[in-house]
């Protein structure tokens, strides 16, 4: 995907947010003006980026879009529920075009019926009240004799037309709009536009918008022609004849109308139409105001008719150039240049004639406007936006290499360990230790930094809830009045990700099973609209986020009932069960049932998966309820999370993390490898002695009872400045995991750095190997450690 | 046969008339995705020429003949 | 070395017509409005402007007329580039003191060849 795609998609992607958020401000407040010129200009700026990537089927939606929303601006248009309807749709619509642009790069042409329905919806929604803009010569508008002057040609025909005057053609500007009823007197009025004599350029464009093809009438004629022919206006009548009263024929006139239009060309022969262009954009720039940026103008025009001369290697004509503009400066008229303009490229550079009549005459009131309306500097310049726009992925990718970089620096202890003892070079030893020191430092603020980074706030994850609760709500036929306070609380972007998929879940719940639908709220005496808020904050290290309605909330008795159905619990612990540990039930695989499983909320998914993914996240979730009142669920996380590598092995069936920035690598060694010396089992590897401990023994403080295997596995970690090998039974995967430490009790034990949740719900014990191969301090007491001292 | 209906095009031939603006809006509708192949199409009557503006498939060969071509441009080449 | 400044807040935009502008050997810099165009062209000179009309806090036209009215500036061209097709968009562009009027889209073969006219090099 080029670059431009990839900031389009961007872009888009953020401005189709906001486009959003501006119809559904305007649902609720269709008078906020404010909110209808920002949505204009949302819409307007997309539409403008469409158009640089390969993207029709996107610009023209928005082009419609667009005109139908300035036409609610310009107060030609009410702001309806059915408007929204039809935008938002429309905007799902581009939002899918962005995404396949995203995927291929290119937008498939197969979409073009779609957008052409997309369009027929707005274009019919606008119909009512938006007059279609007319075109610039309609029929019924100008009269036949009056000449149409090239300016007020369409875009297209105005190139042609330009050329063929020059070529001292006559040339005519028809416009021919059929009668509706023309197929049944055997017209084609196609084939007649076609067959128009001396026909050098032609369009048709229909003259109201298409309808749904169901409801299209093909003997109705909704067609406009409009055509330029350089035949004479006799044989144009001629063939018009029969239809005379639906044809307007018009000459077509040079810019200026007193300009002959077969007048022998300029003695310069005349440039392509980029050089007239520009031209005359200079003679329009002399005619401005002489105020206080007259000077700095005239200069410019000099500039860029230099560079026009040097383009066309009349490099001859500078010095007179440069003497037009000292004349204009000094006389402080745009009249020297304008003259050297006319003389140099001849009277087809000269301006149009309707704003030809300023320049000379430019009153001293004029002048004193101009000034005091001219800008100055800005007194304190605003900061320029120092914003870097980063993707995701990029920001991940760094991510990743932080972890590597981590765990490289850890080669360098080793590196300075080995230089100590294998080659007794204590003074290189202790410079690579202080480099590795450094490095240390280093990797850790680096660490940090792009931890900083990666701190989203969770607006990014509640800008969709608004529109997800519209739908919602209207699919089900309730009212919801969504407040969201705290969306700039911030956390770590996965923390933020990971938690979109939950929050929707309890929102999907909320509406679904919690909000009443209006006529039961009015008869409990509640508002129409029930009250769906989310509220997040900070507090110390933890994050706290709350998802609360005001509507009928759980009954803890029928919850236990439920559950009691389902053989979750036993008659006793039902007995015992109190009404706030009754709805925790709610959280227990396997509640959510067909009884409940809706189309909303009922994806197969219960809450069970929602307490799942909170905890893996290292929080926690809880649930409160009061019958009639509403329902809160209350979300609590860690704020900083850091996510660890762990090489996962398995001990008596039992697993266990290690963190992976300490294993140094994994052996598998035939029994007779391990040696006992001195009481010590040890292990020759690669010619370096390194102590072997059973982890088995470590953790459990028995002795080991390794089968009788064909291999051993050794985990080669290393601690600080030693290596030792861990005997395991054998070697997993590795896993990145959030490490959560450990609560209550199992916190004083800390052979153990924390614990982590696994994928499927188990819970993974991660090993700390600072304790573990102390072995004079083992939690496990004296007894046990003095029979391990080596 | 100026208009020929098969299963995933329409080939449209020679002077199609008023006559066929019928068929072909139906089976337009018919065929959302339909195809258009106006290769030897010399000339369409004004009411089919609406209802492919209207329907806009996608045209899968433009007309050889180049005038016809030059005015059926603006439908575009999708 | 030819330096051009491109004006517009949209960094599509930009980026689009830093990519045409780029490829016949020019120097680009940007500005998302017109003040920071302002504060860039005031430390730097540059032989040409590409200016969008709608910008946050200072316009294209507004920014055009503060760039003429400096009047230690090289006074270089601009072009005004605009989804707005508008006649009075167009005169008002001219006033302010932009050399050109394009409508955005620009075709980047359009842009290249206006910008070599104005630059004094021959179109390729």
């Amino acid at each position: 995907m080029s670059t431009l795609v990839e900031q389009f998609v961007v872009e888009a992607r953020e401005l189709l947010q906001g486009i959003s958020e501006q119809i559904l401000a305007l649902e609720a407040r269709p008078e906020d003006s404010e909110a209808l010129h920002e949505l204009f200009r949302l819409v307007h700026t997309l539409k403008g980026n469409s158009g640089l990537v390969e993207a029709p089927a996107m610009t023209r939606v928005l082009h419609v879009a667009e005109d139908l929303i300035g036409a609610v601006r310009d107060g030609r248009q009410p702001f309806t529920q059915e408007l929204a309807d039809a935008l938002l749709e429309a905007l799902d619509f581009v939002a899918l075009l962005v995404d396949e642009l995203e995927q291929e790069g290119t937008v498939q042409a197969a979409h073009n019926h779609e957008a052409t329905r997309h369009i027929q919806r707005l274009q019919a929604l606008g119909d009512g009240a938006a007059p279609e803009a007319s075109p610039p010569a309609s029929a019924a508008a100008a009269d036949d004799a009056t000449p149409i002057t090239l300016e007020a040609l369409p875009e297209e025909a105005r190139a042609v037309a330009r050329e063929r005057l020059q070529e001292g053609s006559p040339l005519h500007w028809i416009v021919y709009e059929p009668e509706e009823d023309c197929f049944f007197k055997g017209e084609d009025p196609f084939l007649l536009a076609r067959q128009t004599p001396g026909v050098c350029w032609g369009r048709f464009s229909p003259r109201e918008p298409w309808p749904a093809l169901d409801a299209m009438d093909p003997y109705r004629c909704v067609l406009r022609f409009e055509l330029l022919s350089e035949a004479p206006r006799a044989a144009l009548e001629e063939h018009f004849s029969y239809v005379a009263d639906q044809v307007c024929l018009q000459p077509v006139q040079a810019s200026r109308p007193d300009a002959d239009p077969v007048d022998p060309p300029a003695p310069v022969a005349i440039p392509d139409e980029a050089v007239q262009q520009i031209l005359e954009a200079q003679q329009a720039v002399l005619q401005g105001p002489v105020d206080e940026g007259f000077d700095g103008r005239v200069q410019a025009v000099k500039a860029a008719l230099e560079g026009l001369l040097k383009a066309l290697g009349w490099e001859s004509a500078r010095d007179a150039l440069e003497a037009a503009l000292e004349a204009s400066r000094q006389t402080r008229s745009p009249e020297p240049l304008r003259q050297w303009i006319a003389q140099t490229f001849g009277r087809h550079a000269e301006p149009t004639p309707d704003a030809g009549d300023t320049a000379s005459e430019t009153t001293p009131e004029r002048q004193s406007n101009a000034t005091s309306e001219a800008p100055r500097l800005p007194e304190a310049r605003p900061r320029s936006s120092s914003t870097l726009r980063v993707s995701q992925e990029r920001i991940d990718a760094l991510m990743s290499l932080v972890g590597e970089l981590v765990v490289a620096k850890n080669g360098l202890a080793y590196l300075a360990g080995k230089v100590q003892r294998d080659y007794e070079l204590p003074e290189l030893s202790r410079e690579i230790k202080m480099h590795f020191a450094a490095l240390h430092r280093i990797a850790e603020e680096l660490q940090d930094a792009v931890m900083q980074v990666r701190m989203l706030p969770f607006a990014h994850v509640f800008q969709r809830f608004p529109r997800l609760v519209r739908d919602l709500a209207r699919r089900l036929g309730k009212e919801v009045r969504l407040e969201i306070i705290g969306e700039e609380t911030e956390a770590d972007k996965h923390l933020i990700e990971s938690l979109a998929d939950p929050l929707i879940h309890l929102i999907r719940n909320s509406l679904d099973h919690g909000i009443e639908p209006p006529e039961e709220r009015r008869a409990r005496g509640k508002p129409a609209a029930g009250l769906l808020r989310i509220r997040t904050r900070q507090e110390g290290d933890r994050i706290w986020i709350e998802v609360s309605d005001d509507g009928r909330g759980i009954d803890p008795e029928r919850i236990k009932r439920k559950a009691y159905e389902k053989g979750l619990v036993d008659e006793a612990a039902l007995e015992r069960m109190g009404p706030a540990e009754a709805l925790q039930l709610l959280f227990r695989p396997g509640f959510s049932t067909a009884s409940n499983v809706s189309d909303i909320s009922g994806r197969g998914v219960g809450l069970d998966v929602v307490k799942r993914t909170v905890e893996q996240l290292g929080g926690s979730v809880r649930l409160e309820s009061e019958p009639g009142k509403g329902t809160r669920f209350i979300l609590s996380l860690p704020l900083s999370m850091m996510v660890t590598q762990v090489l996962v092995v398995e001990v008596q069936g039992q697993l266990y993390g290690l963190p992976v920035d300490a294993v140094v690598e994994t052996v598998r060694v035939a029994p007779e490898a391990i040696q006992r010396i001195q009481h010590q089992d040890t292990l020759v590897l690669r010619n370096q002695v390194i102590p072997v401990e059973s982890l088995q023994y470590r953790l459990n403080d028995c002795k080991p009872s390794h089968k009788a295997a064909d291999t051993l596995s050794v985990v080669i970690v290393q601690q600080e400045t030693s290596r030792v090998g861990l005997l395991v039974d054998d070697f997993r995967e590795t896993l990145d995991v959030v490490l959560k430490p450990l609560p209550g009790v199992l916190a004083g034990l800390s052979l153990y750095a924390g614990s982590a949740l696994l994928g499927d719900g188990t819970v993974l014990m991660i090993l700390n190997l600072k304790t573990l191969l102390e072995p004079c301090r083992s939690n496990f007491g004296s007894e046990a450690s003095s029979s391990v001292t080596t | 046969m100026p208009v020929e209906f098969r299963k995933r095009s329409v080939v449209l031939r020679d002077h199609v008339t008023v006559e066929e603006a019928e068929s072909l809006l139906s089976w337009l509708q018919d065929h959302p995705r339909g195809q258009v192949n106006l290769k030897h199409c010399r000339h369409l009557h004004t009411a089919c020429l609406q209802v492919l503006l209207a329907a806009r498939p996608s045209i899968r060969v433009m007309p050889t003949d180049p005038d016809l071509r030059r005015w059926l441009e603006t439908l575009g080449p999708s | 070395m030819r330096r051009v400044l491109i004006v517009d807040d949209a960094p599509t935009v930009r980026m689009y017509h830093r990519e045409i502008l780029e490829a016949i050997g020019l120097v680009v810099d940007e500005a998302y409005n017109g003040v920071e165009a302002l504060e860039k062209a005031l430390t730097q000179p540059y032989d040409l402007y590409v200016v969008d009309i709608n910008m946050p806090e200072m316009d294209g036209f507004r920014f055009l007329r503060a760039l003429r009215q400096q009047p230690e500036l090289p006074q270089t061209p601009a072009i005004m580039v605009s989804t707005e097709a508008a006649d009075i968009d167009r005169a008002q562009a001219f006033q302010a003191g932009a050399n050109l009027y394009l409508v955005k889209p620009v075709k980047p073969d359009v842009l290249r060849q206006y910008v070599q006219l104005l630059l004094g090099e021959k179109p390729s």
